[in-house]
């Protein structure tokens, strides 16, 4: 493992950029909201690329910009300034309906899970391949498929309350893998469960990233959990400020 | 999204929140109930006013009474006698006049008494005064005079329409009458012998014959109600042409120097429909007016509905979902709500109407109307395939209409936002 700067960073990633088009680029990328008439920046000109089959976590301290940047990717919310690229097409040109067509191609998994609590396992796992309209008996085999690729064959049947905080993660993994995504984005995936769930989470994570080739893009707060992942970035006020590499 | 997918995921959203979506579903079922119950009851008592214009009811009769039908004028003690058919007949257009006298009688039936209008009438002249009503359907109408013949409606025969009969042809039936003689209460009574029973007429009847009359001959009434002033003079025209009967109608009013009402049947049964068509438009006005109120409902449990879910839009749209899909879930759960409401409404509304019908509402409305006990009068709602699918449509008009607006707002969330939301 060894550390590096950021201009050094940058000539790593365009140096990638030659042969293959990046998975994600983002470009002296801005946000700022407004609390109230105060403008907060959020995120002050971030350069990153990362390319197919990447490992990487976004480690920073609370209020650094991890969640924003990662929304911004996930064509959750619109920056101020700069662009997004995801696989070469920059977002800030698209309208509502083609964003929501990025994001279908997109995993998400939150700190608090963000399951909808009536519907099951099976249902939640369900949903994405159902509103692109896939059919009733090809996305239920599928489903039950990943659940089973979770570890959690067992609780198919499950409503998230009947679920501990780990199986709940997994049944979010499963939901974000349903549509085959270009990638994962995982916002402090173990924030809400205990380190020995969390570690077994980790290696579900990371087995997925090595052996189905899925790249993970992953907010954390515990080092321990970033050790997992192959690159490391550090957010502090809205900027990168170390970047580490395996 | 696929649109079934999208309604199954509405209902299984409605099914989590029960008592709340029924309640929702209640208002939507009470206005569509009373639209239902209006409709139908109005419909049976339209087709009933349709067969009274159908038989039973000559539209070239004039009915001639001194009781006025006007509460605010002052009446008039003006008599008319059994014999002013005379004058009345020797009019140009006149065919015949009839007078008719009547007092209420206790009538005895085999072992039976009965409350009951008797009602002197000159047999032949009422007969062709109402040719399709006046008809026997046992015994004859005796063409002779007889003091001691009397004709019974067939409510009297049959007043429970259950195979349970008071009397037959050729029985005895007593009349007694109560009057008072000075400062003496006095009753009178005599024995006739049933000669006729008439088929069944069944609808109200304006002027003549009802289920539940005692027709007895006129002279006889003279006699026995010791009085030569006729309460009604029905008078047969030999047109119904409107303008001639309006015009024979001032000729008799001014026969009489303007002391008694000439009523033109046909005239007041129009009065009478047109009230019953207000009193239908106001009560829909009020049942739209619920309607709205329960769309207000639907508006109201979707917001809640969708500042509950919030959280949810954020994931639906974070999966990927289209905002006019968005849009669509939400809605399709106003409009489930609608339909169940409609649904539940057709059910309620029927069965109102029915029960409506059954305990009477015939009987209430032919009583005010007419001012006396006319029998047994079922109203048959009509509950038509047009009624239910128009209430189906309009449930769901209403429902759109109400449903938009929040599941507009859900479908224009920002992700991140809906997200956030605690
Ligand atoms: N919707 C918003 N409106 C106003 N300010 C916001 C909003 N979202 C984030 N911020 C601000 O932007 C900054 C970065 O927030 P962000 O959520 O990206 O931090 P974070 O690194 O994810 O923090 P944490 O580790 O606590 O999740 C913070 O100062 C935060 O207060
Ligand atoms: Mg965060």
């Amino acid at each position: 493992m060894d550390v590096i700067n950021i201009s050094k960073s940058e000539q790593v990633t365009q140096s990638n950029s030659a042969n293959d088009i990046p998975l994600i680029e983002l470009e002296n990328l801005e946000k700022q909201y407004l609390m109230g008439n105060v403008p907060v920046d959020a995120l002050c000109g971030v350069n990153l690329t990362v390319n197919h089959g990447e490992f990487l976590a976004i480690l920073g301290p609370s209020g650094s910009g991890k969640s924003t940047m990662l929304n911004l990717i996930g064509a959750l919310d619109k920056p101020s300034k700069g662009v997004v690229k995801i696989d070469g097409v920059n977002l800030t040109t698209l309208n509502n309906s083609q964003l929501a067509r990025i994001r279908q191609r997109i995993g998400f998994v939150f700190q608090f899970f963000n399951l909808i609590p009536r519907l099951n396992a099976r249902e939640s796992v369900e949903l994405p391949l159902s509103i692109q309209g896939i059919s009733r008996s090809e996305r239920r085999k599928k489903a039950e498929h990943l659940l089973e690729t979770v570890g959690l064959k067992d609780r198919i049947e499950h409503k998230p309350a009947e679920l501990s905080g780990g199986e709940r993660q997994r049944v979010a993994i499963a939901r974000a893998l349903a549509n085959e995504p270009n990638f994962l984005l995982l916002d402090e995936p173990t924030g809400k469960i205990d380190s020995k769930t969390a570690k077994d989470l980790m290696t579900l994570i990371s087995n997925l990233n090595k052996e189905e080739g899925v790249t993970m893009i992953m907010i954390t707060h515990d080092e321990r959990i970033a050790k997992y992942a192959s690159r490391q970035i550090h957010l502090l006020d809205g900027k990168i400020v170390k970047e580490v590499s395996k | 999204m696929k649109l079934l997918d999208i309604i199954s995921f509405g209902f299984n959203a409605i099914r989590r929140k029960k008592v709340r979506n029924s309640l929702a579903i209640m208002g939507v079922a009470i206005g569509i109930a009373a639209i239902i119950s209006l409709s139908a009851l109005g419909g049976g008592f339209q087709d009933m006013v349709d067969l009274q214009f159908q038989r039973g009811f000559s539209s070239d009769t004039l009915i001639i009474t001194t009781r006025g039908i006007d509460f605010f004028l002052p009446e008039s003690d003006f008599e008319m006698y059994i014999n002013d058919t005379d004058a009345i007949e020797g009019l140009e257009h006149v065919q015949r006049a009839s007078a008719q006298m009547q007092r209420a009688c206790l009538v005895e039936i085999g072992n039976y008494s009965f409350q009951l209008n008797v009602i002197g009438i000159d047999y032949q002249k009422y007969a062709q005064l109402y040719p399709d009503t006046f008809v026997a359907a046992n015994g004859t109408i005796p063409a002779v005079f007889d003091n001691e013949t009397v004709v019974i409606g067939n409510g009297i025969y049959n007043p429970w329409t259950n195979g349970t009969f008071t009397g037959f042809i050729g029985d005895n039936l007593n009349v007694t009458w109560i009057t008072r003689n000075g400062t003496f209460i006095k009753a009178k009574s005599y024995n006739a012998t049933v000669d006729a029973i008439l088929e069944r007429i069944g609808a109200i009847s304006i002027g003549g014959p009802t289920d539940s009359s005692v027709f007895i001959p006129i002279e006889q009434a003279e006699e026995f109600f010791e009085t030569s002033v006729a309460d009604i003079i029905l008078v047969q025209l030999d047109t119904d042409d409107e303008e001639i009967i309006n015009q024979v109608a001032r000729e008799i009013e001014l026969l009489f120097s303007e002391q008694i009402q000439v009523v033109i049947p046909s005239a007041l049964l129009n009065a009478i429909s047109t009230i019953i068509v207000s009193i239908e438009l106001f009560l829909a006005a009020v049942a739209m007016i619920s309607l709205v109120v329960a769309g207000v409902g639907i508006m109201n449990i979707m917001l809640t509905t969708i500042l509950e879910r919030t959280r949810e839009i954020g994931i639906l749209k974070s999966l990927g979902m289209q905002n006019h899909a968005v849009l669509l879930i939400f809605l399709a759960e106003s409009l489930i709500i609608g339909f169940l409401g409609a649904l539940t409404g057709i059910a309620l509304g029927w069965l109102l109407a029915v029960a409506l019908g059954e305990f009477g509402i015939g009987d209430f409305i032919a009583q005010s109307l007419s001012g006396t006990f006319v029998g047994q009068l079922v109203i048959m709602p009509v509950v038509t395939t047009t009624l239910i699918l128009n209430s189906i449509a309009f449930a769901l008009v209403v429902s759109t209409i109400f449903g938009l607006y929040p599941a507009w707002r859900a479908s224009r969330l920002k992700p991140v936002d809906a997200l956030r939301y605690e």
